[in-house]
């Protein structure tokens, strides 16, 4: 936004800004006990980790657990970044308070949705997890509720802030040609973030996919319950079986998101 | 100036008006009038005050002092909802979505007229609307029409633009600088259009007040020129008295202001809030 251009820190106060994030990082890199390893066999740990990963396990009966894994994983992130962008998007036009412009007695209204987006996100979505499952037990649905309520927040925010920083001769151009404010954010402020919009959303996908694979403990199963099976069993050839299906999935997503990318931007 | 004779109904009128921006001082005082249907072109050096001038007429931003009148109206008291049929703007920086249409953006020009509803079906639905069809064609956009505006050419975008306030068919048109990027045979169609000669259903009955980079081109298209210095006016005159003296003397000290180039010094966008 063009205001902010200009108007920064002044030379003493950036001075103290920085010898305090120097501080900071020097106190926390002296804290860590980096001597403290206890396994005295880390070594050949590695070894037998560095074997499997070498020769991950391809037989037919552990690619098919693995495929099902993923695809579990897959269809809990994709059902959870559906809800979270359903509720984030709408959530995020009225926090973002471009609608109700100088309508000062809805003014409450866009900063309670800001609250209440900032409270949803600044949650972890492992937390979440642990009360959903104290309110309906080891469920998928505790699982996609858990991603689904702190990413609608963050989606909410990240659209709050693009309707935002739309330009405002823009706003102002279609104004004069009659337009009124739910009409420039239909013909103005939604067309001009789309792009971005939709790649953020790719993104978070992808971010989605890592932690439904986490959240498999608390009853989603998918990827990260067959790691901690495996781990278990010390089946390290399934673990990293595991772990480049984890990885081809991401390079999927963000090859998808890169060709959707190009193609809405050019 | 305290003896403000009574508005008539058909003229745009500035009585003794001055805009300063904090301590810039960019216009006036100027007094001008503008009777109905007359087509008049702004000169003038940058930094002059031509796009403070416009910014003003189109309630963009308010005087400093002084009264705008619209057709015997103050300007402040016209409803903001119905004000796109009374005055419309093109500005220099053409002010378009890159990522829409050219078609999306001339129909944006519709927006006064349409229902949030016929918006949002205009956006969604594959009906192309008749009249930005035609306006579009006419400036020479045909082919181009379902190209993503980014991708147009400098002069292109300056047509839908153009397209998109004739669209909304005010009844004072404002231009700023509206054929600075094209080339010479499509700035005589774009200036012919704006003031009435082609297409005549739009415009011409219409006031029109243009920014014009070049004193022979305001001449050659206009019923008359202003000559803007330093935000004082130089000379006003019927365009076919305009001399080679007069178009000197209003450039004379070019480039002395420091305020840079047209427009852009001022301070960003503030509709309704200064």
């Amino acid at each position: 936004m063009p205001k902010r251009i200009g108007v920064g820190f002044g030379l003493n106060t950036r001075l103290a800004w920085v010898v305090l994030f120097a501080l900071l990082l020097f106190g926390s890199l002296l804290f860590v006990d980096w001597r403290h390893i206890p396994n005295k066999n880390a070594g050949s740990g590695f070894g037998t980790l560095l074997t499997a990963f070498l020769a991950p396990d391809l037989s037919i009966e552990n690619l098919q657990r693995v495929t099902s894994a993923v695809w579990i994983t897959v269809s809990y992130a994709v059902t959870s970044l559906f809800l979270a962008a359903l509720i984030g998007l709408p959530l995020g036009v009225i926090a973002s308070g471009v609608v109700i412009g100088r309508s000062k007695p809805l003014l409450p209204l866009a900063i309670a949705t800001r609250a209440w987006l900032g409270l949803t996100r600044s949650v972890h979505e492992l937390i979440w997890a642990l009360i959903f499952v104290a309110v309906v037990g080891l469920s998928p649905v505790a699982g996609i509720a858990a991603i689904a309520l702190p990413y609608s927040g963050i989606i909410g925010r990240i659209f709050a802030e693009r309707l935002q920083d739309v330009p405002d001769p823009l706003i102002v151009s279609v104004g004069t040609a009659g337009a009124n404010g739910v009409q420039s954010l239909l013909l103005v402020r939604i067309p001009s973030v789309l792009p971005d919009t939709i790649s953020y959303l790719f993104y978070r996908l992808e971010c989605a996919i890592r932690t439904a694979s986490v959240l498999s403990f608390v009853g989603l199963g998918g990827i990260g319950f067959q790691v901690h099976i495996a781990m278990s069993d010390l089946k390290f050839d399934t673990v990293a079986t595991l772990f480049y299906s984890l990885l081809l999935l991401i390079l999927i997503v963000d090859l998808m998101s890169r060709t959707v990318r190009s193609r809405i931007l050019s | 100036m305290n003896n403000k004779p009574p508005a008539s109904v058909d003229t745009y009128r500035l009585w003794d008006v001055s805009k300063n921006f904090g301590d810039r001082h960019a216009l006036g005082p100027v007094t001008l009038e503008f009777p109905g249907g007359e087509k008049t072109a702004i000169i003038g050096p940058s930094g002059a005050g031509k796009t403070t001038l416009l910014r003003l007429i189109a309630g963009e931003i308010t005087p400093s002092q002084g009264t705008i009148e619209l057709r015997g109206a103050n300007l402040e008291s016209i409803d903001r909802t119905r004000r796109y049929r009374e005055v419309g703007f093109m500005h220099q920086q053409l002010d378009l979505v890159p990522q829409l249409s050219a078609r999306k953006n001339i129909e944006a020009g519709n927006s006064g007229r349409w229902s949030i509803f016929r918006t949002i079906a205009s956006l969604i639905l594959p009906v192309a609307d008749v009249r930005s069809e035609q306006i579009g064609k006419f400036l020479g956009l045909e082919g181009h029409l379902d190209e993503r505006t980014s991708r147009l050419s400098g002069g292109q975008q300056q047509r839908v633009a153009l397209a998109r306030l004739l669209v909304q068919a005010p009844a004072l048109y404002l231009a700023d600088e509206p054929a600075s990027s094209l080339d010479p045979g499509l700035t005589d169609i774009a200036l012919q259009t704006l003031c009435g000669v082609l297409l005549d259903k739009e415009t011409a009955g219409s006031t029109v007040i243009a920014n014009i980079h070049s004193p022979e081109l305001a001449t050659r298209h206009f019923d008359r020129v202003i000559g803007l210095n330093r935000g004082v006016v130089v000379f006003d005159k019927p365009a076919n008295q305009v001399t080679q003296t007069d178009t000197a003397y209003v450039y004379d000290g070019e480039d002395t202001d420091s305020s840079g180039t047209n427009g852009t010094a001022e301070p960003a966008f503030n509709w309704g809030r200064d």
